[in-house]
């Protein structure tokens, strides 16, 4: 009890500067509510509460934002966010097969996250490199011309 | 058929849910490309499939919506045959659709 | 002008219409779900579809602008077919778990049945969400039905002003939440239910009646809560009232309505409800009242005629035993313009005494006499409508708008969204207003008059004053600024605590916006200064000359739903109705000529002083209609003290009140719902009350009630009343007064029921059958000729902290609850949402006094009585004072207040009194 309050008035504080760094006009919106999920791996309900105060907007429109941008979320998500492009490009140069080969290894359907916390997967729209598809991003890192034996070891790097 | 119903999820994940047709259709079109990829496809699907198709492009706000119909369109116009063996022979000629849950 | 065929119609259109608008001009309707004219256009359900001569594709007219020689066809096969896809993909997300609906077709139900699709064909059998899923009392969310057209998000947003609903997600995943996905009442829902009314598909609805089917009949009436003066169709089913809807055609109100207005009349069906006329025993015994004053005795139900007759006996003979001025007659804003007209003419007419007054004592009789002095007129000089399209800048003080006037409020909230408006709130608390505003001033309390001439000396510094009008339209100018010259910025701001650089700031605000719109309500009328704060006000808008122009103003917000009625009908101690002044000799004679006897020139006592004078014996008697003394008066104790020590009381209301106990007769009387009159709202429009339902039980319309007492106390004599135009009290129906109201009171000369019931919206001044009616007044000229700069005096208010008493209190309502509470404490949902008085404190001041989650009670205790209650830790209140109310008689805040009359008005000052606070 004690310690969630610690860390509610530290996230508050991260949030406040959050927002004087980048502005605090409806523009700013996108770029604070990807800063805050950067920093926190999500976008939550107190997060929301004090933007509403901090940037004068309501909440709803925030959630509204929130909601609507895949790169942005709601929910809290594991330490690693895996995303599968399920485009068509990629799809048809093997993606299927790879897709299903990493929700073996991982155990998960698209959206869900790891009971550790460690994985979340997710399927994204085309990530703008077709050429080298099928393409897995993990956190940051892209992995291109992804083959269904490649998984396990690309996994295996973030132990 | 199996990339008519890849590029139609791009259109049911990336519309923006405003317009009816585009927030619906591409959901309603994409249950019944995956519907027939499952082995549970009937020809009336096809007339809906065309219908939609129609629909997404005479009745969306943006282009999103309006392109979405294409590959269906296009699906319907020179695939036919391929399409209506998952339904009538209940086989995916080329083996990529699951046909079965 | 923009010439345009529409199916082969030519059409003028204005170019900034869309083919919606123009279309609708021409008659020519094209199916909507998403568009509703009160709301921005968005272009999303794509029903309104129409083909374009050489456009690509299909167009929505909702949004798409008009532009020369388009041809347009609205109808034709292709479009049908559209329409129909359209229909049946939204149908086939739209899931109806079988509740019966309010209306037997929402509007996506009458599209799919007008393009020949039977809507329960295709339908989805599947729920994709929980069914009633918010728990909110009021309203009732169903998003199976939910289309997405986002009418609700727009209502919410641009009607109320609330910004609770919106879109989350995106795609087909896209759904309607509350503010961060949270409760409605957690995302600040006010339960205005603007929502509800603009929902076409009924995913969204009234909860209270829920699943209770359409309505037999639907009667169009006047709500009964505040002078806002709301219209809506009362829906009735089996002689019930089982809910409130919308009427677009509402004058001031459009669509919109407040939470008291579209869910506070289940009163009307409460089982405390009188329904059979009650004495006491002792009475009909025929023996002397017990001897424990506390206490009358039992009740016993009786018919009318036993209960009236005695009535008549009592006033009879308190009347000819200790004269007519021992006889008070306290009459209702809650009641109509014919009840109230009848309550005068009784006090005079038939008892001889101008001791009639009513509750507009302890609200706006400071306002009334302000303003009758200053200009001539003591009414709202602009109507809302006009003040929301026209002012550039307005200035709210001493009201809580948006939870006391909310539709009033909201109109507020879109001036500034819409308009860009520049609202300056001067309040002590932070009100919710405040919000919006670009400027709070948070004056001491009771220092409003040093705040204002402070303003008006920077307009005379800076020379911003409207010379010619001063020069034109005013009188006393040099005196005025005598006066004036005695508050220069620094003295003001040392007496009300606002910084100097604001004081000029404020200023610049209101000159550079005008014109300036001035909105007030009880946070300016009840004081010891309560007149000469309206005077301070009346004489910011001479000097900057705005008055008599769309925009501007003075603008009272009257409380009731009728006071503003109840005092032109007379229900004052000092005037006839229309304000025809007892003291002057015409108008005496004008009134005895037409009831048929003499009538005192003598003004009357006040309720403040009618009741505290029982005391010295000068009051025996009082027939009360309506109200309820023992706890809207300040200091309750004392005022109940009194009440003991009366002889006789008859009071005629709904129901059992903290007054009743102090009764000798109760009789009946009937809700809203069960009349048929005319109210007067805030911006001087009589509007039509209609009867939708019988009178519950024995109950009896108040105009009779009144009109046979009157019949009986004349027949038992004592005082001369002749054949005369108007002396008789037989009315076939309320209409009839109304008659005789035109024919006494220049001011409604040309009202009348038949010109309201043909759809006329007529604001007083009407002074003849043609006339349309005057919603600006003082056009050209103030009704007394030159606007009076009359010299505003700050005076202290008449208690201050002190040791003892270190804080100050200050008292008001809160947006659920209505005065005494006597209705909305009778309406479940209201109370669920707020079920006890809840005392403001500042976080600093709960600190202090050691508030905590475990500790939260406070008790709250002046020179005249103490209460005990919850706190509300909020900042809404400054350091040093609280705020509380007077809706529930355990923790009313009148027990503390004191009983402080201006000299004038002898209104009494409920704003500012002196408390000390503990925890407990
Ligand atoms: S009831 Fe009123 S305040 Fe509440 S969500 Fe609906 S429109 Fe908004
Ligand atoms: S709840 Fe009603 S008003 Fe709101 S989007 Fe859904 S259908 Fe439209
Ligand atoms: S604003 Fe006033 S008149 Fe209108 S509904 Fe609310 S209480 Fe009734
Ligand atoms: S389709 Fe996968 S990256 Fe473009
Ligand atoms: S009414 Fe025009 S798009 Fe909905």
């Amino acid at each position: 009890m004690v310690s969630d309050q610690i860390k509610e008035t530290e996230q508050l504080e991260d949030i406040r500067e959050i927002v004087e760094k980048i502005g605090s006009t409806r523009a700013d919106l996108i770029p604070v509510l990807q800063e805050i999920t950067n920093k926190f791996g999500y976008i939550s309900q107190l997060a929301i509460k004090e933007l509403s105060d901090l940037m004068s907007l309501p909440t709803k429109e925030i959630l509204s934002v929130a909601t609507f941008y895949r790169m942005l979320s709601t929910q809290p998500r594991g330490e690693h966010i895996i995303q599968f492009c399920e485009s068509a490009p990629c799809h048809v140069v093997g993606g299927r097969e790879v897709f299903s080969a990493l929700q073996d290894a991982l155990g998960l359907e698209p959206g869900q996250t790891s009971a550790d916390n460690k994985w979340t997967l997710l399927t994204t729209s085309c990530l703008g490199v077709c050429g080298i598809g099928p393409v897995i991003l993990v956190d940051t890192d892209m992995y291109g011309n992804v083959t269904s034996d490649q998984v396990k070891n690309i996994l295996s790097r973030y132990d | 058929m199996d990339l008519a119903r890849v590029l139609i999820n791009f259109f049911r994940v990336e519309s923006c849910g405003k317009c009816t047709p585009c927030r619906i259709g591409t959901k309603r079109a994409h249950d019944l490309l995956e519907g027939i990829s499952r082995g549970k496809g009937t020809l009336e699907d096809l007339d809906s499939l065309q219908a939609l198709s129609q629909e997404l492009l005479e009745l969306s706000n943006c282009g999103l919506g309006q392109t979405a119909g294409t590959p269906i369109k296009d699906m319907l116009a020179y695939f036919r045959a391929e399409v209506e063996a998952h339904i009538r022979l209940g086989i995916c000629p080329v083996g990529v659709c699951p046909m079965h849950d | 002008m923009t010439k345009l065929t529409i199916n082969g119609i030519e059409i003028e259109a204005e170019s900034n219409w869309t083919i919606l608008k123009a279309a609708e001009h021409a008659d020519i309707t094209i199916p909507t779900l998403c568009y509703h004219k009160d709301l921005s256009p968005t272009g999303a359900c794509r029903m309104c579809l129409v083909s374009v001569k050489g456009a690509k594709g299909l167009v929505t007219a909702c949004t798409t602008p008009v532009s020369e020689g388009m041809e347009i066809q609205t109808e034709n096969e292709a479009l049908t077919s559209s329409r129909q896809s359209v229909l049946k993909l939204l149908l086939s997300v739209y899931h109806d778990k079988g509740y019966k609906p309010d209306e037997t077709d929402n509007e996506l139900f009458q599209w799919a049945r007008h393009y020949g699709l039977d809507p329960y064909a295709f339908m989805s059998s599947k729920a994709r969400y929980e069914v009633d899923s918010d728990p909110n009392p009021f309203i009732f969310v169903d998003m199976n039905k939910c289309i997405l057209c986002t009418r609700c998000v727009r209502a919410c947003s641009e009607i109320q002003g609330r910004f609770v609903w919106g879109v989350s997600e995106r795609g087909f995943d896209s759904r309607i939440v509350a503010g961060m996905d949270e409760d409605m009442l957690d995302a600040r829902c006010e339960s205005c239910g603007a929502c509800v009314a603009y929902c076409p598909t009924g995913a969204l609805s009234l909860k209270p009646t829920i699943n209770i089917g359409p309505a037999e009949k639907k009667v169009t009436t006047t709500c009964n809560y505040c002078g806002v003066g709301c219209q809506f169709d009362l829906n009735v089913i089996d002689d019930k009232v089982v809910r409130v809807t919308s009427n677009p055609a509402a004058p001031a109100n459009g669509m919109h309505l407040c939470v008291k207005g579209r869910f506070g009349f289940s009163f009307v069906h409460h089982s405390d409800r009188l329904t059979k006329p009650l004495v006491r025993e002792y009475l009909l015994k025929g023996e002397a009242r017990p001897a424990n004053k506390a206490d009358r005795g039992n009740w016993v139900e009786t018919s009318w005629d036993t209960a009236l007759d005695i009535v008549a006996d009592k006033l009879v003979a308190a009347r000819d035993t200790f004269g007519p001025d021992s006889v008070g007659v306290l009459s209702s804003a809650k009641c109509t313009n014919e009840e109230n007209y009848l309550m005068n003419k009784f006090g005079r007419q038939v008892i001889g005494t101008n001791n009639v007054d009513h509750c507009a004592r302890l609200c706006h009789s400071s306002t009334v006499a302000g303003l009758a002095t200053a200009l001539g007129s003591g009414a709202m000089t602009n109507p809302m409508n006009d003040i929301y399209e026209n002012a550039n800048s307005i200035l709210v003080i001493g009201s809580n708008t948006t939870e006391q006037h909310p539709v009033f409020g909201a109109k507020m909230r879109q001036a500034v969204l819409n308009r860009n408006v520049q609202l300056v709130v001067a309040d002590p608390r932070r009100i919710e207003l405040c919000e919006f505003a670009v400027m709070h001033i948070q004056q001491k309390p009771g220092t409003d008059i040093a705040l204002i001439n402070g303003l008006v000396n920077i307009i005379l510094e800076k020379g911003y004053e409207d010379k010619s009008f001063i020069e034109e339209r005013t009188e006393n100018f040099d005196d005025f600024v005598e006066n004036i010259k005695k508050y220069p910025p620094e003295k003001v701001s040392q007496i009300t605590g606002v910084p100097v650089s604001q004081l000029y700031q404020a200023v610049e605000i209101m000159v550079k916006n005008a014109p300036l719109a001035v909105f007030w309500a009880m946070g300016i009328t009840q004081h010891t200064v309560g007149v000469h704060n309206v005077f301070a006000l009346a004489d910011l808008q001479m000097v900057l000359g705005n008055f008599g122009i769309p925009g501007s103003g003075v603008n009272p917000l009257r409380g009731q739903n009728n006071v503003q009625g109840a005092c032109d009908m007379g229900c004052l101690v000092n005037v006839y109705p229309g304000y025809q002044a007892v003291t002057v000799e015409a108008a005496q004679q004008k009134f005895e000529a037409a009831w048929g006897t003499t009538l005192s020139n003598k003004v009357g006592r006040t309720v403040t002083e009618l009741i505290p004078d029982v005391i010295e014996g000068k009051t025996k008697a009082l027939y009360i209609l309506g109200e309820n003394p023992a706890m809207t008066d300040p200091d309750s104790n004392h005022v109940r003290h009194c009440l003991e020590e009366l002889d006789f009381m008859v009071l005629q209301d709904i129901f059992p009140t903290e007054t009743s106990a102090y009764a000798d007769v109760l009789l009946p009387g009937v809700t809203f719902a069960e009349k048929t009159g005319t109210y007067t709202n805030t911006e001087r429009k009589v509007q039509m009350v209609r009867q939708a339902i019988s009178e519950r039980g024995d109950a009896r319309q108040d105009w009779e009630i009144t009109a046979v007492i009157a019949k009986k106390v004349i027949a038992r004599g004592g005082r001369e009343i002749n054949e005369a135009p108007y002396s008789s009290w037989d009315y076939a129906d309320s209409g009839e007064i109304m008659a005789e109201v035109a024919a006494l009171t220049p001011s409604y000369g040309g009202i009348s029921h038949q010109r309201l019931n043909a759809g006329e919206v007529l604001c007083w001044p009407c002074p003849d059958p043609t006339h349309p009616g005057t919603p600006i007044l003082h056009i050209g000229k103030f009704t007394r000729g030159k606007g009076n700069l009359i010299p505003a005096i700050h005076v202290d208010p008449s208690e201050l902290p002190d040791k003892d008493y270190p804080m100050m209190l200050t008292t008001g309502r809160v947006i659920y609850h209505w005065h005494s509470g006597e209705q909305t404490r009778r309406v479940k949902e209201l109370l669920e949402i707020y079920g006890e008085a809840l005392i403001e404190i500042s976080p600093e001041d709960a600190a202090v006094i050691g508030l905590n989650e475990e500790i939260n009670k406070v008790k709250v205790t002046s020179r005249r009585g103490e209460i005990i209650a919850h706190a509300w830790v909020t900042n809404r209140v400054p350091e040093g004072l609280i705020y509380g109310n007077f809706h529930f008689p355990e923790s009313n805040i009148n027990y503390l207040t004191k009983a402080a009359l201006d000299p004038i008005a002898k209104i009494p000052e409920y704003k500012v009194s002196a408390v000390k606070i503990v925890a407990v």
